[in-house]
């Protein structure tokens, strides 16, 4: 258990108000009391549970009794009927009733024979000669029909003919299968740069394809036999050309030769004393190249120092999107401040609109001493700056405050954890813009 | 006194049996639950709230939506106790959804009108401190951690929360470095 969770369970127990408890415990009472819909519930269930084990019994007893009852009552009607205690007679007043409605009946029994025997008739006509009709009839159409479409679907269509007559001529296949793709297919484009080479050399139009590709064929083995030829003959004059070339080239690496050979014949005296001339030229060189070099590393300190001063850096990445609320410590800072303004620098370097944490000199100057060796700041702006203004400029460049003012809280707690009182940190949160550079 | 009273006496009746004999009339077994159970659901509440002062209600509130809904607890779904503390969970949900209605509402966070002065001057502070770190985290947190020191385990502040034991762990985990560290900050 950690010490927060015992400081928490050290906390004494809360009791509950006695007024809450008066007046929960009375709504209690009344929802027992008057609407008593809890007790209901339970004692619907209750009922339920006892219907259903009634249910449950009836399941087994009540077919059983059934059964019985109708067994007994069909034992005891045979019995009766067997030993003659029961005679099935008509009531008086049926028979009554059937002597005086006897003639309606009778003429009313003969309309409705009639009537059924009309009916009868007619459903006889109807069923017997359509249906055999009708039966006959349907398949005789159903295989018709079924010829008709099997016809349909193996009738040989016009340009299946005169593609199978085409076929069948022997001479003249590859130009009707040609044909055949340009009636189908339009935009073939052998056919049409076969009609159009035949066009521009001036052969009937209506050739045979054999005889397109001959051509074709003929005028490409021209082309190619041309193009040997021309290339041969290139390859001659090529051959003759750089037999003259190489024939000019060793006549004047010859010459070069025989010069060459002349001048190394050299008196030693001019050559020792050419050699001293070169050695003297040569170390005047070396001279003014170092001090050229000299001015040059001058010139590019100086550069360098003059773009540090003027040139601000971008603040990084995470920082400038305000994701990263880091210290920003810029290596600019540790040329700079041997040049005795990296405060003042670094403010330039920064938005004005940013955001920084400062904390006051007075009274942190050992708590920041003891703090610069415990955390990563830019210490360097600390130790500087103490000397020149009344306010130490201690924690980087924040593109909003409320990041600048998270800085500031983890500042706290470092110096809390540190040991030092938080009331020793006179820190605040400033907007860059609004400092006051040193003198 | 018969063996089965006598084992009776020793093994009190659970929750679900005191509720359900509630639901059949008996008052006085509402009232042996209520006892059982109303000091922690009140610290409960008022240790998930931001403003204490609203704890009587919202404990009011839990209770009353027990008492209606008395009838419909089914023992084998939640033991008792978790299916309370999830009624008063949610009314401090309601609670938290109506404060972020009242943005003007100022923040109570005084707890010394429920804190016991049986605590030295120094715990006291301590206590006030620790209180008014918890007033500070977001309530899923403060919540999960306050439902621990109840006693609940992580699976039953799962089920109370209705999240997952993982992110229950998580809010913990959370709620303790934030309380640990703003307790730091303000020694």
């Amino acid at each position: 258990m950690s010490e927060l969770e015992q400081q928490y369970r050290q906390a004494p127990k809360l009791k509950s108000p006695p007024r809450i408890d008066n007046t929960i415990l009375q709504a209690a009472q009344a929802a027992a009391n008057t609407a008593a819909v809890a007790p209901q519930v339970v004692s619907t269930a209750d009922t339920n549970r006892s219907g259903a084990r009634r249910k449950k019994a009836a399941r087994w007893w009540q077919p059983g009794v059934a059964f019985a009852s109708i067994c007994a009552v069909g034992v005891g009607l045979g019995i009766a009927l067997k030993s003659g205690m029961l005679q099935p007679s008509a009531p008086a007043s049926i028979d009554y009733e059937l002597a005086d409605n006897s003639s309606a009946a009778t003429q009313t029994a003969a309309d409705t024979a009639s009537e059924v025997a009309l009916v009868i008739e007619n459903d006889t006509f109807l069923l017997e000669q359509p249906v055999a009709e009708l039966f006959e009839q349907t398949s005789e159409q159903m295989n018709t029909d079924a010829d008709s479409q099997a016809d349909e679907l193996f009738v040989e269509t016009p340009a299946d003919e005169e593609l199978t007559t085409e076929l069948a001529s022997d001479s003249s296949i590859e130009l009707a299968l040609i044909e055949q793709e340009s009636q189908d297919y339009p935009s073939v484009a052998s056919v049409e740069v076969a009609e159009t080479s035949v066009a521009k050399n001036g052969l009937p139009e209506s050739l045979p394809a054999a005889e397109v590709r001959s051509t074709v064929a003929g005028i490409s083995a021209t082309r190619s036999s041309v193009s040997a030829d021309t290339i041969d003959a290139t390859l001659e004059d090529s051959d003759a050309l750089g037999n003259n070339r190489d024939e000019s080239f060793s006549a004047q690496q010859a010459k070069v030769d025989v010069a060459e050979s002349e001048s190394v014949i050299v008196p030693l005296d001019d050559l020792q004393a050419q050699i001293a001339d070169e050695n003297t030229a040569s170390a005047e060189q070396g001279i003014a190249s170092t001090a050229a070099s000299a001015e040059r590393q001058k010139n590019s300190r100086l550069a360098k120092r003059s773009s540090a001063l003027t040139v601000a850096p971008e603040p990084p990445a995470e920082v400038a999107s305000g994701l990263t609320p880091a210290v920003v410590a810029d290596p600019v800072i540790d040329s700079a401040a041997e040049e005795g303004v990296a405060v003042n620098l670094w403010l330039l370097q920064q938005d004005s609109d940013n955001y920084t944490v400062q904390i006051a000199q007075s009274e942190t100057e050992a708590v920041l001493t003891a703090l610069a060796k415990t955390i990563p700041l830019p210490t360097e702006v600390v130790g500087f700056e103490q000397d020149y203004t009344r306010w130490l400029l201690l924690h980087g460049s924040y593109p909003l405050q409320h990041l600048a003012e998270d800085a500031l809280q983890t500042l706290r707690q470092v110096f809390s954890k540190n040991g030092v009182s938080v009331s020793d940190l006179n820190a605040r949160v400033v907007r860059i813009g609004d400092i006051q550079l040193a003198p | 006194m018969s063996l089965f009273s006598f084992a009776k006496v020793l093994k009190p009746d659970s929750d679900a049996k005191l509720l359900s004999a509630y639901a059949s009339g008996d008052v006085a077994a509402f009232n042996t639950l209520y006892t059982r159970h109303k000091d922690g659901l009140f610290n409960f509440v008022v240790r998930s709230l931001p403003q204490p002062a609203a704890a009587e209600e919202i404990t009011q509130d839990v209770w009353i939506a027990v008492i209606d809904q008395a009838g419909q607890f089914t023992p084998g779904t939640a033991t008792f106790r978790t299916w309370l503390y999830r009624i008063g969970r949610n009314k401090v949900a309601d609670f938290y959804r109506r404060k972020v209605n009242q943005a003007n509402d100022e923040l109570d966070t005084t707890n010394e009108q429920f804190v016991a002065t049986q605590l030295s001057a120094e715990d006291q502070v301590l206590l006030n401190q620790l209180l008014e770190a918890l007033a500070q985290l977001p309530e899923e947190q403060r919540v999960a951690f306050v439902l621990q020191q109840e006693g609940f385990s992580y699976s039953e502040i799962a089920e109370i929360t209705g999240v997952g034991n993982e992110t229950v762990k998580s809010r913990l985990r959370y709620a303790r470095s934030a309380t640990q560290d703003r307790m730091e900050l303000n020694v």
